[in-house]
């Protein structure tokens, strides 16, 4: 890998992947240590990355299992796909103290569906485009971006 | 979509972004993982001062017979020259494989300097020998 390659891998997943895994922990200095630890993994396995695949849709499932190993070692089952989890819940979980943000997200994303949910994230949150989410989740671009579009209109009003 | 969703959606993006001291100093540490660190702006200056050391010193016929040479071994006028060069070389080798290269080179320079000095040694000792035996003869006389 050269530097150039390792540059502009870093500027095409580094906000993604924070965003990512910021939405998902409890404060900034864990998902900064996370992510430091996923892009460190990224970093060891860079020469044996398959081309065929995306690079984004591979970092993807990097952070996701990482994220994953990481809430297996707190003892924590947690959905990563339903982001609904990370929002402070009926069972007192404190993620942190409610910001307005985070309580305008609550209140749009309890209108939708898991994956409705996932969609809205994945797009408007953490930045992916249509054809990479096609790849994390195995549909095609264009019923994505459908999905998507519906999600958007039942929280209209609610952000 | 309407533009008060789009805001409101583009707002907690913004909350959930990195801090640009975090962006740059993970930056700095995968790169230096990466074997990368040696391109900072330092760098760069020492490798072009580096660099006219190293074209002066081969531009003259001592520098090149400084560095080629293993008969410029340790007690030799010119070896902190070759030293000094090598050194040079050394910070400009800046990827871990330009790194194990470079001192893959050097221990041969070393092994070629030692095995130089114990012929030296040798022929030094069969010298002083030979001295000592004339000195003899002649004190004989």
């Amino acid at each position: 890998m050269d530097k150039r390659a390792f540059d502009g891998f870093y500027r095409e997943n580094f906000d993604r992947i924070f965003r990512y895994v910021r939405f998902r922990v409890a404060d900034q200095p864990t998902a900064e240590d996370l992510v430091s630890e996923i892009f460190m993994k990224a970093l060891a396995a860079f020469d044996r990355f398959d081309p065929s695949v995306s690079r984004r849709a591979w970092m993807y499932r990097i952070a996701h299992n990482h994220l994953a190993n990481w809430y297996r070692g707190k003892r924590e089952t947690v959905d990563l796909d339903d982001v609904a989890e990370f929002l402070p819940g009926e069972d007192g979980r404190d993620m942190e103290r409610l910001s307005d943000e985070r309580r305008l997200v609550e209140r749009a994303f309890a209108v939708l569906d898991p994956e409705e949910r996932r969609l809205v994230t994945c797009k408007y949150l953490e930045g992916y485009e249509y054809a990479d989410m096609a790849q994390l989740l195995g549909k095609s671009a264009d019923s994505l971006k459908t999905a998507t579009h519906r999600a958007i209109k039942k929280i209209r009003g609610l952000l | 979509m309407e533009w008060k969703t789009r805001i409101g959606l583009a707002r907690i993006r913004h909350r959930l972004s990195p801090s640009r001291r975090f962006r740059s100093s993970l930056h700095a540490r995968l790169s230096a993982e990466a074997g990368f660190a040696g391109t900072s702006r330092r760098i760069p200056r020492f490798a072009a001062a580096g660099a006219c050391v190293i074209t002066l010193f081969l531009g003259s016929g001592a520098g090149v017979y400084a560095y080629e040479s293993p008969d410029v071994v340790e007690g030799h006028p010119l070896y902190a020259v070759k030293r000094e060069m090598e050194s040079v070389e050394g910070r400009l080798a800046t990827t871990p494989e330009k790194r194990a290269t470079f001192q893959a080179k050097l221990k041969g320079r070393r092994l070629k300097e030692v095995e130089r000095l114990r012929e030296k040694g040798n022929n030094r000792q069969q010298r002083l020998k030979a001295e000592l035996r004339k000195t003899i003869d002649t004190k004989q006389f």
